[in-house]
């Protein structure tokens, strides 16, 4: 069922590292739709408190069932909820967070974290990158999207 | 020369003045100089502008010095690049990079301080790696636009600088109060802005989004008081 994701709880966006600023932050133009996948309705987030509760762990089953390929330095990017709502809301009043829980497949594990930010501008459009810019500003941390097992 | 020969305007024994290669003092340098010519007689002196082209700003105190020289190196920079240069390469895929083969053919003025043409490298060479594994390339019409704007004024700051998935570079500029600016390089010398400007503490931040040419952001930049946190 789809539904808003809590105000106070958390998400993770995978963020390639081309989009990742020198000084570590993440990029307001990870933050929108692709111009290319106009069949796209929304980005792609994991809700951590989906999972049992203590960050590393959360952290660790938003790596383990994400399905996208992910590089040593990209990151995830961890923002929250009320944040993004109360920040994008001046500029965009029809954005909305949902859980989007995604079913097992042949070679991925059903993932039951899987959200969507919803609502946004088509990506080539000059709103699109103002509203990527606020979400961008949300963000409370930067976690290692790939954790290496020699550093655990 | 007597005072009443002075005083008469007679120039015939300008002679004297046969060693005096050039006049100077003047407020202009390299521009050319006074000289006598002795082919004449009388004598007479005449104005011999020199046979290059160089012009060196002597008026240190004019508010407007600063700007009429970062106006000059940008046009120069550009007329060297476009002009006795030739195309630039256009190869995204060349290691060297547009950047360095542009900033290599620009005059002393117009270069990059070395640290900061040495972090540009860097990170444009990192992005380009990443752009081929992600499946796409550099746009070359972006990367042009962002090393001529970025080169346009020496005293910039440097930016954080990253790719977007439609091949174009963004460049962004922020400060710890909450003001930024981010200048998506289109190609064909444009531009997409996007501003936060905090004109204030405890005022909400203005924010405008656009597009301009390169030439034109200079506009936004006067609107929005932009020029301390782009310029050094």
């Amino acid at each position: 069922m789809r539904g808003n994701i809590p105000a106070g709880d958390h998400i993770v966006r995978y963020v390639k590292p081309s989009m990742i600023q020198d000084d570590g932050t993440a990029d307001g133009s990870d933050f929108r739709l692709r111009p290319a996948r106009p069949d796209e309705t929304g980005l792609s987030v994991n809700w951590l408190e989906a999972f049992k509760p203590g960050k590393r762990n959360q952290l660790d089953e938003a790596r383990r069932l994400c399905r996208l390929r992910r590089q040593l330095n990209g990151r995830f990017a961890e923002m929250n909820v009320g944040t993004i709502m109360r920040e994008v809301a001046e500029e965009l009043e029809r954005l909305q967070i949902v859980h989007d829980p995604l079913e097992a497949t042949g070679e991925f594990e059903a993932d039951p974290s899987h959200a969507e930010i919803t609502g946004l501008p088509p990506g080539d459009s000059d709103q699109a990158i103002l509203v990527g810019d606020l979400i961008a500003e949300c963000v409370i941390e930067m976690h290692p999207a790939v954790v290496s097992k020699n550093l655990e | 020369m007597s005072t009443a020969e002075a005083q008469a305007g007679h120039a015939s024994r300008l002679d004297s003045l046969a060693d005096m290669i050039e006049l100077k003092d003047f407020g202009v340098q390299d521009g050319g100089c006074l000289q006598i010519d002795e082919g004449c007689r009388p004598p007479k002196m005449a104005w011999r502008p020199n046979e290059h082209t160089g012009v060196t700003f002597l008026a240190q105190e004019n508010d407007n010095v600063e700007e009429t020289r970062r106006a000059m190196a940008a046009f120069h920079a550009e007329a060297v690049a476009l002009g006795e240069a030739g195309e630039p390469s256009l190869d995204a895929t060349n290691p060297v990079g547009i950047l360095d083969e542009l900033n290599a053919h620009s005059s002393e003025e117009a270069q990059l301080p070395s640290a900061t043409y040495v972090a540009y490298m860097r990170r444009l060479a990192y992005l380009r790696d990443e752009a081929i594994k992600d499946g796409y390339i550099l746009n070359p019409a972006s990367e042009v636009d962002f090393q001529q704007f970025v080169s346009s004024a020496p005293n910039m700051q440097k930016a954080n600088l990253v790719l977007m998935d439609n091949g174009n570079l963004r460049a962004i500029w922020k400060d710890m109060q909450g003001t930024r600016i981010g200048l998506q390089f289109l190609g064909g010398r444009m531009a997409q802005y996007v501003i936060f400007k905090r004109r204030s503490q405890g005022l909400p931040i203005s924010r405008v989004v656009g597009r301009d040419s390169l030439e034109g952001l200079e506009r936004q930049f006067d609107a929005f008081d932009l020029h301390s946190l782009l310029y050094k």
